[in-house]
């Protein structure tokens, strides 16, 4: 009897969560969270978390997927979440790879569709598990498969699959620019084939979390609209920015998803009478109050440069411009095997060597950047000098970073740099002469009775560190003291 | 139950929506950690300093005030109102389109370490009448005598004198200038070519 009970209100919840969206702005939505009621509801026999699944149908999220995918899939999907139809978004790929004749593809995705339809039905007492459960499943089983055709055509393959990407984003291709850097990114990926499949299936799985945490309005940035592994980065090129500027700010919301500014960094960009501010995609759009327009555009990444990610370094500078060894730089950017760094005004460009394909751009300290920035991607890792780790540890509301010249305070979220903690100077290290600039005695008040300058040894000050230095040979023969630890 | 449910999502949206409004979202947040606060002492340069005056408007835009309360220590230049008045118009603006500029130029007077006007002086003598300072931003300031006065010149020529030194806290010390020093184009670390 309980368990009639149980049922009954579940298929209660599950026909009332639909109906109560809101009429017409998520019609899709409701549609998937009615089918979710019809085929699931009473096939799984309930449980409190079934119900929150069906109430994503109503919320929007499909409606989402739904307009990407088209309603005969919402029928074959089992459940309302947005992960079950991410992967039954899939379909229409493998059916084309399937016209490409790979008879062990056709059997591999037969197989494919079993699994799933079997573990759809499984009926466990934690849906959210299965669901990523099944999500993975058919991704791996995809990225074999995808490896395996990918010898029939492999360019064709890399532009649907792009096309493809940009669908299940939701964005409309928007013009030949983008066109053209995605399918350059695909060119590229194909170089890397395995490693970039991988990026690419962890790239869609992050991106789709990202759009269902901004749908519950959450902040997220870089969904949308980018190549590839740059899509956390901000990959809007900076033409087709500058093309939003006196548009309204629902134009730029087709690219990208737009969020106020993290209560930490809004003081950074505060909101007046006149304007108010939102960013994403890496830049920050100025919204004037009177016309609702984008009055002006702030590069948050890659130090406002014109070659940004995703274009290509002119092979001309090459060869010229390697990263100053001031301040560490050469070694704190150093080229390797995998990549190559030059430096041209301020900007550090980290590239495929024989390409020059620009995978990120890092503006450093000393050419003014900083503060209401975004910490650039991929060196979000805690990195902070030992001497200053007892000082500065990442905690849940602010993270810490390093760079050449300074010790950045961060905001998680959003990543945008929400002050600089320390300014540090280019380091001494032992057995080096004396860095230009040190003529004068610097060491600390409270250090200064046991360091001071002899005919014999002179002290130094840097970096939280106190120094010996020979005056003859001026080259630096002790670390004496750590002021900070 | 349907009713039931809607009046515990309408409390928790109310308690959300609450949250919300508690937090100062308009306040700069402290970048200094309480390890870094007692390092840096009570009196620090960024709570010294006249909070009105032109350079910690220029610092706070710059996000450096916060800077200026951590533990450094920092030898601060401080060229007085005056001289940010005779700057060319818009360099020393407040709106963050301006702050990487603002950064560069205050970074400039910033160098590492407690440097007294007495450690200047004997360096100028040990240098046979100049000595260099290396700034934080990366720049490099000359430092000669004029009668007992300390003469600071930036890579552009600019020169400033200290109107009042050893203006001591608890993290560093304060130079008061006369007038306004500038950084070299990027620092020291402009567009290097191989060779260079």
């Amino acid at each position: 009897m309980t368990r009639l009970y149980l049922a009954a209100g579940v298929a209660a919840l599950a026909i009332a969560t639909p109906a109560s969206a809101k009429p017409g702005e998520h019609g899709a939505g409701g549609r998937g969270g009615e089918q979710a009621a019809k085929t699931q509801a009473p096939a799984r026999g309930g449980g409190q978390s079934q119900t929150r699944m069906q109430s994503r149908g109503g919320n929007g999220n499909t409606a989402r997927f739904e307009n990407r995918g088209g309603g005969q899939r919402m029928q074959q999907g089992p459940r309302g979440g947005g992960f079950q139809m991410r992967s039954v978004e899939r379909r229409p790929q493998m059916q084309r790879l399937e016209r490409q004749q790979s008879p062990r593809f056709a059997s591999v995705q037969h197989g494919r569709g079993g699994n799933q339809v079997e573990r759809g039905h499984g009926g466990s007492g934690r849906p959210t598990m299965v669901d990523r459960h099944v999500n993975r499943a058919p991704m791996a089983t995809q990225r074999i498969e995808q490896r395996q055709v990918r010898g029939l055509d492999r360019r064709q393959m890399g532009a649907e699959r792009m096309v493809e990407r940009r669908q299940l984003r939701g964005n409309p291709i928007i013009n030949g620019d983008n066109n053209r850097i995605a399918v350059r990114d695909q060119l590229r990926g194909g170089r890397v084939e395995g490693f970039h499949d991988r990026i690419i299936t962890r790239d869609d799985l992050r991106s789709g979390r990202f759009a269902r945490l901004d749908d519950r309005g959450a902040v997220g940035y870089g969904v949308g609209g980018c190549p590839p592994g740059l899509a956390s980065k901000g990959c809007m090129p900076p033409g087709q920015a500058a093309k939003l500027l006196g548009t309204p700010l629902s134009a730029a919301a087709r690219f990208t998803a737009l969020n106020e500014l993290p209560l930490s960094a809004r003081y950074l960009y505060p909101d007046t009478n006149d304007y108010y501010y939102r960013y994403g995609d890496g830049y920050l759009y100025r919204v004037d109050r009177s016309d609702q327009l984008i009055s002006a555009l702030l590069p948050l990444a890659f130090g406002g440069s014109s070659y940004y990610p995703g274009s290509y370094f002119p092979s001309s500078y090459m060869n010229d411009y390697y990263v100053p060894d001031y301040y560490g730089f050469n070694s704190f950017y150093p080229d390797s095997p995998y990549g190559c760094n030059r430096y041209v005004n301020g900007l550090v460009y980290q590239m495929d060597c024989a390409s020059g394909y620009i995978d990120n751009v890092i503006p450093l300290y000393n050419s003014g950047y900083g503060v209401g920035q975004m910490l650039p991607s991929g060196y979000g890792y805690y990195n902070v000098p030992y001497q200053y780790r007892d000082m500065y540890y990442d905690t849940s509301d602010y993270g810490y970073w390093y760079a050449p010249g300074a010790i950045y305070q961060y905001d998680p979220s959003s990543s945008l740099i929400t002050s600089v903690a320390a300014l540090l100077s280019p380091g001494f290290s032992v057995g080096q002469r004396l860095p230009y600039g040190y003529d004068a005695y610097n060491v600390p008040y409270d250090y200064r009775a046991t360091y001071y300058d002899t005919p014999d040894n002179w002290y130094r000050y840097n970096n939280g560190n106190i120094y010996r230095v020979d005056p003859t040979t001026m080259l630096v023969t002790a670390l004496v003291a750590s002021i900070l630890t | 139950m349907r009713t039931h449910m809607f009046k515990l999502g309408l409390a928790a949206a109310v308690l959300a929506v609450g949250a919300c409004d508690n937090k100062a979202g308009d306040k700069p947040t402290n970048a200094q950690t309480p390890e870094a606060q007692k390092a840096a002492g009570a009196k620090t340069i960024s709570a010294g300093l006249a909070a009105d005056s032109r350079f910690m408007a220029a610092a706070k835009a710059a996000g450096l005030d916060q800077t200026l309360a951590g533990a450094g220590p920092y030898t601060v230049l401080v060229p007085d109102d005056a001289a940010f008045d005779k700057a060319p118009a818009g360099t020393f603006d407040t709106k963050p389109e301006n702050r990487a500029q603002l950064t560069g130029i205050l970074t400039n007077l910033i160098i590492p370490g407690t440097v007294m006007a007495a450690d200047i002086d004997k360096a100028i003598d040990r240098g046979k009448g100049k000595m260099m300072l290396a700034t934080m931003g990366g720049s490099t300031l000359t430092a000669t005598k004029d009668g007992d006065k300390i003469v600071l010149t930036d890579a552009k020529g600019n020169k400033a004198t200290v109107t009042k030194a050893d203006d001591a806290f608890s993290n560093g010390v304060v130079h008061h200038l006369d007038s306004m020093l500038m950084p070299g184009k990027a620092g020291a670390a402009a567009t290097t070519k191989a060779g260079e």
